[in-house]
């Protein structure tokens, strides 16, 4: 059955010079550039659509945490991984099964300190709850699991700040036995408007968490001018937009280059096995060519996401 | 049957083309155009429908033609070619120039509905807030707050533009809200701010021949000019003449699809026949709204 | 030069596969393609089914419902819901499109004629072949459960616009506020879709690999029948829309599930991300990928057909093709235009006006070649020998409708026009013209066609006829007059319109189409009474039963796995050569190598 397929595969002279797994690769390819593209374009537009005022702006790397070194340092691993992946295909073309298995170990080995790498920044988010459907952030040290089965996806905002504002009020009274009495007020204000029900004699809703997210930038900024300090989580305007299309984008990358490593393994294990054969070049050629673009996509990444 | 589908085809087809002259009969046409828009629409769309048309009949007859004429005759062998390099030319320049000069006969005419840089100073200005299943207007209590001189400078002009466009937005205390209605007078030349509280919506007067989706998140201006009334304000018995047939019952309809009953998001448009009629309603629904609860006005929003 | 791929018959004929690794999990592109077929039947019969529920409200509205009222909940009292309607058309038409006009084309006339028609025994990669079929599955399957959860199956028209359609979905709850259908419903016509598109893309990318590398010997490009050329450029245009709308999708279902706000406008907005501060989303932006991929995807849904009809009428004609090449060329450059004119939906949307202009002028352009093709195809029939089988005669409807769909596209491209025209009945016109009267003619045409190949016997004449007739008058009666309720006003979506006075009296017309239309749905019973007859009882076929040119017809009907006996063909010509004055017969395939050889593929 395999030979039958091999025939099969085998084009006609009607064709062109490529092999139709070769072939099928770039067209492959082709589709995916127009994925990332939809997907980039899709960034640039809503970022661009949005106002660049001194505060209510797109956030700075700094406001959500991201690390322009990591991400460069990221950038560098995966160059090299592109970098070994020539040079396993170049071995195995000259016959060296060893060296092309030792450098697709090597190529894997980049490619997980990738993912690793992006695991670690990913946490940084998490521990500061930067993620889609949040506003603000997660002060650190603060369990943020309990809180967040506790909660409706974006309540759980609501309720922190009050939680962290009652503590100022009372906790940290007791401690520092002072809340300068401008912030003290406004965050008493705060709480009020926060209950829902009968105020006065009317019915109020409730604030929404944006609304919010603004009193409390607010009462920061208050206690900022008076110089006191104060244990607020702050709302970053457009922190979700930012999360939206920071993990919707890395994430799909990072799944491509998961990809890539599961077929890296296997090629691995193939070669552990001395199973390296000839016709595995080809394979290692296709699967090159996909990491070149794996990068390439990182390499438009990476400068969008982290330095624009 | 042989040749009897050449027969059957061109019954069809000519059942169909027929359809086009018997319908206006039975008033299954354009509705009664009642803007300054309606001459201009109407003439490219009877264009478009003549070139449509001719090169319907033309392609039909064609067809029909040679299926009567080339059907199968035995033993006969068709005429041997693979083409006509002439022919190609002829019919591929042709409709080349017919169908840029419609492209271009159509752009002046969008201008001037779409373009906001082509809209003229407005004599009355309405905000309408698009929200599942209504249209809630508001008309500022000064008539001519956001009009403009056509002398005006740009900037005098952006800057009322830009209050028109913050008024829309925010309302004030003195606007009148009204549901589901929009009124205005003849010749003159009214603007209004869609904006949509939830879903898209499209705001849609047939009569018009206006239509503008509204879109979450943004306000777009749309205008018209109404060129015939259909009603007035009678300030004896403080009501509006009811537009006595339907034919001048002219609507609002939503035209984008927004939930359940986006069907029943049926408005009505009053055109008045004098400006003192449309003073004369607005007065009166001041009062109306005067009496109605303050908080309520400000939750119309 | 000739023989390269020397495959002794009996490697395919002995191999004995299981009725499972034939009948179901085949890799023989020839069995893929007709389970497409098949599972494209049945979903017709149940978006056909869904479109008459519609016309059924539209003609009588709030009509007690004969049987089908008996469906409705009780308190409902044998009446539809208006959300119910939302929800039955949004459904007809996502399954017209995704599964059965697109798996009929590509997946099952596709699968099946191309390694046939280009002379190669199977497709480059027969595993992703049926992986590409198998993964319509989840698709349907999911589809079909939507209709059952809490709310209802998707709501919001097969076009999907934010914010009805994504308003997030409060946690732990299955429904959304914008509409009880944009809850569970829309989250699996998400996902669904998802696999759709992941099929089509396999598809694709292995009919190109196909086309591109499988030739057999003397299959130059200008020798490849018009219907390979229509699949080829169809491929294309799959492989670079699609992915976007794969974007579009998984943008979406993100909204819906895990707060992103993509689609969804600023905070503050009733169902803006009312918990995510400044959103920033565009609802707009949704309407741009999802059209950058669907009006191409409108050409994915006819080019096939047309390459398919060009075959079957040059056949048939008994003449060859007139202007093969400018013929491929306007494939060419209907696919290519197609890529630049997404915002002809967008006129009325909110969009730039100026954008509006642009868009106007390179749809209205697209007319071009189309032209040539109409008018290429009655210089094709014009002094021919004209067979009216039943598949010249719905390849001849196919130009005939395509003219009158293809001419209310005119209307609708002028921006002016379109401000009155669009989203009213006459859009409906023009996508049933499109879409119904042209393709599903091109393939009933391909079906009465291609039968004997892929059955080996033939379809009943007589019935085919009475299905044409009878199919041919019902639905111009069915859709000629929403043109004119159209020019009428009449809002498409609209669950009733006796409410307003500006369109009641367009409502006696929807009472006429809708009887038309459910006589419509009754006759394809005669198509499907015949297909299945034909299969146990039709005559039987033998190799070339059209006396037609293509490779298909050097094979045996049914071909057996492997698809030729012997060497693949060789090809020494195109594959139009009819009425040729230096033989005998009236035809000359392809793979015959006595007589002329070298005649031309194209004009000139
Ligand atoms: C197979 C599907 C198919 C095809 C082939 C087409 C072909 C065309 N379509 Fe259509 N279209 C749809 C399917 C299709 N469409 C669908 C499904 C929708 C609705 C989507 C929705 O909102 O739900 C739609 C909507 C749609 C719109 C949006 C309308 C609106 O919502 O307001 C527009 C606007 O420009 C448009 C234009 C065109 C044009 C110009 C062509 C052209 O390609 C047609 C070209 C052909 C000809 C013109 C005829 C032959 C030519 C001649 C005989 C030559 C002489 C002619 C002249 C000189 C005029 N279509
Ligand atoms: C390939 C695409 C395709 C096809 C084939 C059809 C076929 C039909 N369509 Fe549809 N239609 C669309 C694509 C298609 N449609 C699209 C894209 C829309 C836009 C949706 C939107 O707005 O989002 C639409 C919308 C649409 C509307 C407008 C709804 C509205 O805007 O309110 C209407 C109304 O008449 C309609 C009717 C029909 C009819 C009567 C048929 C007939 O041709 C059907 C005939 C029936 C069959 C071919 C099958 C036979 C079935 C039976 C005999 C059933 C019997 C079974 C039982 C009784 C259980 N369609
Ligand atoms: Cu509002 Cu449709
Ligand atoms: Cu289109």
């Amino acid at each position: 059955m395999t030979e039958h397929a091999e025939r099969l595969e085998n084009h006609s002279e009607m064709g062109i010079p490529l092999t139709s797994g070769k072939l099928c690769m770039w067209l492959f390819l082709v589709t995916e550039v127009m994925f990332f593209t939809a997907l980039i374009g899709t960034y640039l537009i809503l970022r661009s659509s949005i106002p660049t005022h001194p505060i209510i702006s797109w956030p700075s790397p700094e406001r959500v945490h991201l690390s322009e070194l990591i991400g460069a340092i990221n950038t560098f691993v995966l160059i090299a991984s592109s970098l070994t992946v020539v040079l396993a295909h170049h071995k195995a073309y000259h016959g060296d099964p060893t060296s092309a298995t030792r450098y697709i170990g090597v190529t894997l080995v980049l490619g997980l300190a990738f993912l690793g790498i992006k695991t670690y920044e990913y946490k940084t988010k998490f521990d500061h709850d930067i993620l889609p459907g949040r506003i603000g952030e997660l002060l650190p040290g603060m369990g943020i699991q309990r809180e967040r089965q506790m909660h409706a996806i974006g309540m759980q905002y609501v309720t922190r700040v009050r939680l962290q504002m009652e503590a100022a009020l009372t906790r940290e009274q007791k401690q520092f036995g002072y809340v300068h009495p401008k912030v003290k007020e406004a965050i008493e204000m705060l709480l009020v408007d926060m209950k829902d029900g009968e105020a006065g004699d009317k019915y109020r809703p409730p604030l929404s968490p944006a609304q919010v997210g603004e009193r409390v930038n607010d009462i920061l900024h208050i206690a900022h001018m008076e110089h006191h300090e104060i244990r607020l989580s702050p709302a970053i305007p457009y922190g979700n937009m930012w999360a939206s299309c920071y993990f919707a984008m890395t994430g799909f990358h990072a799944l491509h280059v998961f990809g890539g490593l599961v077929v890296f393994a296997i090629l691995l294990l193939k070669g552990l096995r001395g199973q390296l054969a000839q016709q595995d070049v080809g394979q290692i050629e296709i699967i090159g060519l996909y990491w070149h673009f794996v990068d390439i996509v990182w390499i438009f990444l990476f400068p969008l996401l982290y330095l624009v | 049957m042989g040749k009897g589908w050449s027969v059957f085809f061109g019954v069809i087809l000519l059942a169909t083309f027929l359809l086009w002259f018997v319908a206006p009969f039975y008033g299954w046409w354009l509705p009664n155009a009642v803007s300054t828009f309606g001459p201009d629409v109407d003439w490219l769309f009877y264009l478009i429908l003549g070139f449509t048309g001719f090169f319907f009949v033309l392609t039909q007859v064609v067809l029909i033609y040679a299926m009567w004429r080339f059907s199968y005759r035995p033993g006969e062998k068709s005429t041997y070619s693979h083409g006509n390099h002439r022919l190609e030319m002829i019919w591929t320049a042709i409709p080349a120039v017919i169908l840029l000069g419609i492209a271009i006969v159509q752009i002046s005419v969008w201008q001037d509905i779409k373009y906001q840089s082509k809209m003229p100073p407005p004599d009355v200005t309405v905000s309408v807030m698009a929200r599942q299943w209504e249209w809630r207007m508001r008309y500022p209590l000064e008539t001519s707050r956001f009009k403009w001189d056509q002398k005006a400078t740009p900037e005098e002009v952006r800057q009322k533009q830009l209050a028109a466009r913050a008024w829309a937005e925010n309302p004030e205390i003195d606007d009148i809200p009204i549901a589901n209605e929009i009124h205005t007078w003849v010749g003159a030349s009214t603007k209004i701010y869609l904006r949509t509280q939830d879903v898209l919506h499209s705001f849609t007067m047939p009569n018009m021949r206006i239509k503008q989706d509204t879109l979450p998140g943004k306000t777009i201006p749309i205008w018209f000019k109404a060129t015939r009334a259909n009603t007035f304000f009678d300030t004896n018995t403080r009501k509006l003449r009811i537009p006595p047939n339907r034919a001048d019952a002219w609507e609002i309809a939503c035209q984008e699809l927004c939930g359940g009953r986006h069907y029943a998001m049926r408005g009505k448009v009053y055109v008045h026949e004098s400006r003192e009629s449309y003073e004369g309603w607005l007065k009166h629904a001041v009062e109306q709204s005067n009496s109605r609860e303050p908080e309520k006005v400000a939750a119309a929003d | 030069m000739s023989i390269s791929q020397p495959i002794p018959t009996h490697d395919h004929t002995q191999i004995e596969l299981g009725f499972l690794r034939k009948y179901i999990f085949s890799e023989d592109h020839k069995m893929i393609g007709i389970q497409f077929l098949f599972s494209g039947m049945i979903f017709l019969f149940l978006g056909g089914a869904l479109a008459l529920l519609v016309r059924l409200q539209i003609g009588w509205p709030y009509g007690n419902l004969p049987m089908v009222g008996n469906w409705f909940p009780a308190s409902w009292g044998g009446k539809m819901s208006p959300e119910f309607y939302t929800m039955i058309f949004s459904m007809h038409a996502t399954i017209m499109i995704f599964f059965v006009i697109i798996p009929w084309l590509t997946g099952a006339f596709g699968n099946f004629l191309i390694p046939l028609q280009i002379g190669a025994r199977d497709m480059a990669f027969p595993k992703l072949n049926m992986l590409s079929y198998w993964v319509m599955w989840p698709s349907f399957i999911l589809m079909l459960i939507s209709f059952f959860v809490a709310g209802g199956a998707a709501g919001s028209g097969w076009t999907a616009y934010p914010t009805l359609s994504s308003a997030a979905m409060p946690d732990g709850m299955t429904g959304s506020p914008a509409s009880p259908n944009s809850g569970t419903g829309q989250v699996l016509w998400l996902i669904s879709l998802l696999f759709a598109g992941v099929s089509s893309m396999m598809g694709s990318v292995n009919y190109i690999t196909t086309i591109i590398n499988m030739r057999c010997p003397g299959m130059t490009l200008m020798r490849m029948p018009m219907t390979i050329w229509a699949m080829f450029v169809t491929a294309i245009l799959q492989a670079m829309a699609l992915p976007v709308l794969t974007v579009a999708i998984i943008l979406q279902l993100l909204d819906k599930t895990i707060g992103t706000t993509f689609f969804l406008p600023p905070a503050g907005m009733a169902f803006g991300n009312w918990h995510t501060g400044p959103g920033g989303g565009q609802p707009l932006l949704w309407q741009h990928l999802f059209w950058f991929y669907s009006h191409p995807a409108v050409y994915i849904m006819i080019l096939p057909a047309m390459g398919m009809v060009s075959d079957i009428i040059s056949t048939f004609a008994r003449k060859p093709l007139f202007g093969y090449r400018p013929m491929v060329y306007a494939i060419a450059g209907i696919a290519g235009l197609g890529f630049i004119v997404w915002g002809h939906h967008m006129f009325q949307s909110g969009m730039d006006p100026r954008l509006g202009t642009g868009f106007m002028i390179a749809t209205i352009m697209i007319a071009l070649p189309s032209a040539v093709k109409t008018f290429n195809w009655l210089g094709t029939i014009w002094q021919g020998n004209i067979q009216y089988t039943s598949a010249m005669l719905n390849a001849l409807a196919f130009v005939s409708m395509f003219v009158i769909g293809g001419l209310s596209g005119i209307f609708m491209a002028a921006t002016p026009v379109d401000v009155y025209i669009h989203d009213t009945y006459f859009i409906v016109a023009h996508i049933h013209y499109v879409l119904f009267m042209s393709t599903i003619f091109g393939i009933y045409a391909g079906v009465y066609y291609w039968y004997p190949k892929m059955f080996g016997r033939m379809m009943s004449e007589t019935l085919g006829k009475i299905h044409f007739a009878l199919t041919f008058l019902s639905a111009n009666a069915t859709f000629y007059p929403m043109h004119i309720i159209g020019v009428g006003g009449h809002p498409r979506r609209y669950f009733d319109i006796t409410i307003y006075d500006t369109f009641q009296h367009l409502q006696p017309l929807n009472a006429f189409m809708t009887v038309a239309a459910i006589i419509l749905g009754f006759v394809q019973f005669i198509f499907v009474a015949n297909f299945f007859w034909s299969l146990f009882f039709g005559k039987k076929a033998n190799r070339n039963p059209w006396h037609s040119n293509s490779l298909e017809w050097a094979a045996p009907s049914p071909p057996p796995h492997g698809n030729f006996e012997g060497n693949v063909p060789s090809v020494y010509r195109g594959p139009y050569e009819y009425g040729h004055p230096e033989t005998q017969e009236d035809y000359l395939p392809q793979f015959e190598p006595n007589g002329p050889k070298d005649t031309p593929g194209g004009s000139h």
